[in-house]
């Protein structure tokens, strides 16, 4: 075993020990290299985003000067010419709709309109192939014709591109740096699923009064799909959890009863299906999950890892802790307007009050964006180092 | 004396609201006493929102109902909006497109007789100077999402001062991403990072300025 692997089984065992709630022998570090490294490279955003080549370089450049345990990836969330090629009316990318140096935003529509619903629960693969993708893209309007069929092949072979070029890129790293990646496969919530990408969020928070049932049988039919979504993405991988971004289940979205009816339900099932197969969730837990975290306690254990990012730590640590593994700890806006100092101060008391016994992973609470601070970012990995030994 | 309009709406009942409103237009009440009714229901829905008895989508849901109405209203009878004499620019800053924050913020100011002139979302810093002095607002709410985005809103607070209308305005700032280090260095006089917060801010404000509400 050469030395770099020798660091990757370390790192491994670092993570996998914490993500069973045990104790390794430094607390794990998360991190990304996220929009803010655009500052300090002499790019643009749009070249970051559309460049995956030159994104890539620079995460190879600066991985050896880092010390940390779990890469959360380059700051290429996405590849624009995909949805280019199709026409895609859901994102404006950096350059495309937006400043060449902000980031993408999301264009949330009705493109699911109230009366899909029954089509939609009916088959929802089906209704997205013959509604949602045409609804969506300028270039799908008229499946079957010409450019309708030209514009499917170039956008799946850019997608097929796209996953060629970032696999080679992440074994490229992990056999040179040594680095575990934090998970494997995608999925959502299903009402999120639901709320996000089809009925849009007021669209969704109206359905609640209006059409309740419908709501509650689509995200039965989508639960299914998002179970298997998380491992098939994968590769059946189950090593390592599958991230789930996870929205209007935040306080306060929904009001209590709304929570335990249409929010928890299927994202529950969702866990226990994964769970069932061997999969656990990377809980991504945007905003404030503080009021939920006793239904959440109801889980099998281990079947999550809990972000932590506005939820109140210390409830989270008392309610999950021991029976969940906890990432989080650093809030993103300490990366933006803190300095170095701060940083570290708060990696030390987060260490104290949610690292001690273990079952814990060091990261930022959320995504961090362009606004961050290099030094800040870098005082993070270090004080992590420096205070992390168990 | 309980009012059947005002409890459906505090209720969020849409059909009975919407039963009712017609039921009254045919009965001759004026639009003013119609919408008077369904503004005291819906600060009652402000009311337990605060108290955490109502969440977002129950405050989306008043507004829609409320939407409704208006539009039920609006062929039948001239709208003759009660104003409290205070006008607020409002907008989400350059860059960022969200607006749902924004919107209910507006709809509940609105309700309260407040005089709110929407810009939209991604406005340029300029923009809000322009309407400033166009308006004469003495409350400038400015929306942002995106913490990326937080350098435009220190740009606004420059470019009022600049402009001589730093004096002139109170600037709100409110979002999820807004803490008192945004706040500082944005320059601005308030942050919120919920509707009950940003409620309660505009009251103080209200209240700083002697005379200016009578009614909120």
């Amino acid at each position: 075993m050469n030395e770099k692997e020798m660091l990757y089984q370390k790192r491994l065992e670092r993570y996998t020990t914490a993500m069973d709630c045990g104790k390794p022998d430094m607390v794990p570090v998360a991190f990304g290299i996220g929009e803010w490294i655009v500052k300090y490279t002499g790019t643009t955003l749009q070249e970051i985003y559309y460049d995956l080549d030159k994104s890539n370089r620079i995460v190879s450049e600066m991985l050896p000067g880092l010390d940390f345990d779990i890469f959360k990836g380059g700051p290429s969330l996405w590849w624009p010419p995909m949805f280019d090629a199709l026409g895609s009316k859901l994102y404006k990318f950096p350059g495309m709709g937006v400043d060449e140096n902000s980031t993408f935003q999301f264009n949330e529509q009705e493109y699911m309109k109230a009366d899909d619903y029954d089509e939609f629960i009916a088959s929802p693969t089906e209704w997205l192939v013959n509604h949602y993708l045409p609804n969506i893209s300028t270039e799908l309007e008229n499946p079957g014709s010409y450019r309708s069929t030209i514009a499917l092949i170039k956008g799946a072979a850019a997608f097929a591109m796209q996953g060629g070029i970032m696999g080679a890129a992440w074994a490229k790293w992990t056999v040179e740096h040594g680095i575990v990646g934090q998970g494997t496969g995608f999925t959502k919530a299903p009402f999120d699923t639901l709320g996000d990408a089809l009925r849009g969020m007021k669209g969704v928070l109206l359905d609640l009064r209006r059409r309740p049932d419908k709501v509650l049988a689509a995200c039965d039919a989508i639960t299914p799909h998002n179970v298997n979504c998380s491992l098939a993405g994968a590769g059946a991988d189950t090593r390592f959890p599958c991230f789930a971004p996870l929205h209007r289940g935040a306080y306060p979205f929904l009001n209590p009863k709304q929570w335990d009816t249409f929010y928890w339900p299927s994202l529950k099932a969702t866990i226990e299906g994964m769970w069932a197969k061997g999969k656990r969730m990377l809980f991504y837990a945007e905003g404030d999950w503080t009021p939920y975290l006793e239904k959440i306690a109801e889980l099998p254990d281990k079947s999550i890892i809990f972000q932590i990012d506005t939820t109140d730590p210390k409830k989270a640590k008392e309610i999950l802790g021991g029976r969940f593994c906890l990432q989080g700890g650093v809030p993103t806006t300490l990366l933006t307007y803190g300095t170095p100092e701060k940083v570290k101060e708060h990696v030390k008391r987060t260490f104290d009050e949610l690292a001690c016994d273990g079952g814990f992973i060091l990261d930022t609470g959320g995504v961090v964006m362009g606004d961050a601070k290099k030094e800040n970012a870098l005082a993070m990995i270090e004080a992590a180092r420096e205070y992390g030994v168990y | 004396m309980e009012d059947e309009l005002q409890r459906a709406m505090a209720d969020l009942d849409e059909d009975e609201t919407l039963r009712l409103v017609e039921e009254r237009i045919l009965a001759g009440y004026s639009s003013v006493e119609i919408i008077e009714s369904c503004r005291r229901g819906v600060e009652i829905v402000g009311e337990k929102y605060s108290d955490s008895h109502y969440y977002l989508s129950d405050l989306i849901m008043s507004e829609e109902i409320l939407k409704e109405v208006m539009q039920a209203l609006e062929p039948h009878i001239p709208i003759n909006n009660s104003l409290n004499g205070v006008s607020i620019v409002m907008g989400t800053i350059e860059g960022d497109i969200h607006d749902l924050g924004k919107n209910i913020i507006i709809y509940l100011l609105r309700s309260s007789g407040f005089q709110v002139h929407d810009l939209g979302v991604d406005v340029r810093p300029e923009r809000f100077i322009q309407a400033v002095s166009e308006t004469k607002a003495s409350i400038l709410g400015i929306s942002v999402l995106l913490s990326f985005c937080i350098g435009s809103i220190k740009k606004v607070v420059d470019l009022l001062v600049d402009a001589g209308l730093r004096d002139q305005v109170k600037v709100v700032i409110g979002g999820y991403p807004v803490n008192q280090q945004v706040k500082e260095f944005t320059g601005a006089d308030f942050y919120a990072n919920d509707v009950t917060e940003a409620l309660r801010i505009y009251r103080q404000i209200l209240e700083l300025d002697e005379g200016m509400s009578k009614r909120f």
